[in-house]
C-alpha cells in the first residue's frame, strides 16, 4: 500500500531520567510512509535504533484511537502537532514533506516532570481529579430516567466538556503552563448535570486548590490551551469555572 | 466560613478575579482622565477650560484625596498580582521548548502583557514626576500647570516618549479588556464578539486620545506659547 515514501530529519529530546540533564538529538529517517501515523513512524525509528544496538526514543502511547489521552509531544512548538482537533496518534505522516525537520520534545512544566525522552509524569491530573471530580450516587436499583431533567443546552455543553481526555496539551500549549482548561472541563461537566450539585460548591474550590498545590501557572487568556486540544474544549468552560469558583468561595457553608 | 477570604483571594483564580475587576476600574479612570484632559483644546493659548477644570478638580477637596488614595490602592494591587502572576508562571515552566511556536490565538498585545505593563509603571512615575509633583500646583486657579502641560508636551523628546506611551496603553488594553471579563467570569457566545471588538474600539480611542496632546503640541503650539 506504499505509495510514497520520504525521508526527515527529526531533532528529538532525550532524557534517560528524571534526574539526568536532557538534550536534543539528531535522527534522520527515510522510509517514512504517508500513510502513517506519527506514532508509527517513531515505531520505525525505534525498530532502527534498537538493530543499531542504541536505545529506543521512550513515548507515551495506548489506544492509538484518539480517545485516550496517553499520547502527545510537541512538534515544532505544536501540541499534538498543528493540526487542529488531532492527537499524535491520528497525525498522519501526509502532513509532512520530504525533507521537514521536526523539533520533538515533551510537555514542558513543572507540574509534568519528565520520566524519560518524551514521556512525562502527568499523575498531578490524577490527584487534581481525585480532589473533586467525582458525584455522589444512590446506589441500588437504578431510578427513573425521567426523574432527572436536564436541559437540552446543559446536556450539550457538559458532554462536550466530559470529551477532555485529559492529555495535557493544554498545559503544553500554555505559556504559562496552566491547567486551567483541563480543571475548567472537568468542574464544567458536573457543574452543568444535576449529580454534581451535591459536591458543586466544595468541588470547584478543592480542585483548584490542588491545582494550585502542583505548581501549574496562572492563564493570561490567550486561549492557545484550546486552539492545541485535540478535542476542542472551550474556554468557555474556564470563564465557567471562574464563576463557579466566585460563587462558591462567596457561599460555601461549613 | 472556616478559611479565610485572603485564600481565595490569593489562589489562582482569586488573582484572577482581582486582576480583572481592578484592570477594568483603571479603564474607568482613564476614560474620566482622557475626557478631563480633552479641555485642555478649549483654549489652547490661555487655558481657560483647562484650569478651570483643574480647579474643579481641587474644589473637590477632601474627595480629591480619597479619589487620589483609590487609585494608589487600584494601581498598587493590579501591579503587585501582575508582579505575583507573572513570577508563578515563570516558575511554572522552568525550561522551555528549543522551538517555540504558537497557534495563533497568542496576539503581540497578549504576549507583551508584562512588558507593556511594566512601560506604563514606568511612564505613570515620569507622569506624576511631571505634573503632580510640579511645583505650584497647589496653587488654584494658577496657569502654571497649563504652562507646564504645553511645554512638556511639545519638547520634541518628551512628547515623542508621550505618544509612544499613549500606544502602549492602547496594546495593553487591546488584550486586558476583553481578558478582564473572562477572567471574572462575563464569557457567552452572544457577548463576546461585542467585548472583543469594545476593547479594541477602546484601545484605539484612548491611545489616539491620549496621543493627541503631544502630536498637537509638538506640531501646532511649540510655536504659539
Amino acid at each position: 500500500m506504499s505509495d510514497t515514501t520520504f525521508s526527515l530529519n527529526l531533532k528529538i529530546w532525550r532524557q534517560e531520567s528524571a534526574d539526568k540533564p536532557g538534550k536534543m538529538v539528531d535522527y534522520k529517517i527515510d522510509c517514512v510512509d504517508e500513510h502513517m501515523s506519527f506514532l508509527e513512524m517513531l515505531d520505525v525509528l525505534n525498530q532502527q535504533l534498537i538493530e543499531k544496538g542504541e536505545v529506543p526514543v521512550a513515548f507515551d502511547h495506548d489506544c492509538r484511537e484518539g480517545i485516550c489521552g496517553t499520547c502527545g509531544c510537541m512538534i515544532n512548538g505544536h501540541a499534538h502537532g498543528k493540526d487542529s482537533e488531532t492527537t499524535l496518534c491520528q497525525l498522519h505522516m501526509r502532513k509532512f514533506r520530504d525533507g521537514d525537520t521536526l523539533y520533538l520534545e515533551p510537555w514542558r512544566a513543572k507540574a509534568f516532570p519528565i520520566v524519560q525522552d518524551l514521556c512525562v509524569d502527568r499523575s498531578a491530573f490524577d490527584r487534581i481529579q481525585a480532589a473533586g471530580a467525582y458525584c455522589s450516587v444512590h446506589t441500588g436499583s437504578a431510578i427513573d430516567g425521567n426523574s432527572l431533567l436536564v436541559p437540552k443546552a446543559n446536556a450539550e455543553s457538559a458532554m462536550d466538556a466530559a470529551a477532555c481526555i485529559g492529555c495535557g496539551a493544554c498545559v503544553a500549549a500554555c505559556k504559562n503552563a496552566s491547567a486551567m482548561l483541563f480543571v475548567g472541563a472537568k468542574v464544567s461537566q458536573f457543574a452543568l448535570l444535576p449529580q454534581g450539585q451535591i459536591e458543586r460548591k466544595e468541588r470547584v474550590l478543592n480542585m483548584v486548590e490542588q491545582m494550585d498545590a502542583e505548581g501549574f501557572g496562572n492563564c493570561t487568556n490567550e486561549f492557545e490551551c484550546e486552539a492545541a486540544c485535540p478535542k476542542g474544549i472551550s474556554v468557555d468552560n474556564i470563564a465557567r469555572m471562574n464563576r463557579e469558583y466566585i460563587k462558591a468561595a462567596a457561599t460555601k457553608a461549613d | 466560613m472556616s478559611d479565610g477570604i485572603g485564600k481565595f483571594l490569593l489562589s489562582s483564580l482569586g488573582k484572577k478575579l482581582i486582576m480583572g475587576l481592578t484592570g477594568l476600574m483603571l479603564v474607568g479612570f482613564l476614560v474620566a482622565h482622557l475626557l478631563g484632559n480633552l479641555s485642555i483644546y478649549g483654549d489652547v493659548d490661555h487655558g481657560t477650560s483647562f484650569i478651570a477644570y483643574a480647579n474643579k478638580l481641587h474644589d473637590l477637596g477632601p474627595l480629591l484625596w480619597v479619589m487620589e488614595i483609590g487609585l494608589v490602592a487600584l494601581f498598587g494591587v493590579h501591579i503587585w498580582m501582575a508582579l505575583k502572576i507573572t513570577a508563578e508562571n515563570r516558575k511554572a515552566r522552568p525550561q522551555g521548548y528549543a522551538h517555540p511556536n504558537t497557534f495563533g490565538k497568542a496576539t503581540p498585545a497578549s504576549r507583551s502583557m508584562p512588558y507593556t505593563g511594566i512601560a506604563i509603571l514606568g511612564f505613570l512615575i515620569m507622569h506624576l514626576i511631571h505634573f503632580r509633583f510640579m511645583k505650584g500646583i497647589a496653587a488654584p486657579g494658577s496657569v502654571e500647570l497649563h504652562r507646564e502641560v504645553i511645554s512638556v508636551m511639545s519638547d520634541p523628546l518628551w512628547g515623542s516618549l508621550y505618544v509612544v506611551l499613549s500606544i502602549l496603553i492602547g496594546v495593553h488594553l487591546a488584550h486586558g479588556f476583553k481578558s478582564a471579563f473572562q477572567s471574572i467570569g462575563v464569557n457567552h457566545p452572544r457577548l463576546n464578539g461585542l467585548l472583543g471588538k469594545m476593547g479594541i474600539a477602546l484601545a484605539i480611542i484612548l491611545a489616539l486620545g491620549f496621543a493627541s496632546f503631544p502630536i498637537v503640541a509638538m506640531f501646532a503650539w511649540r510655536t504659539s506659547v
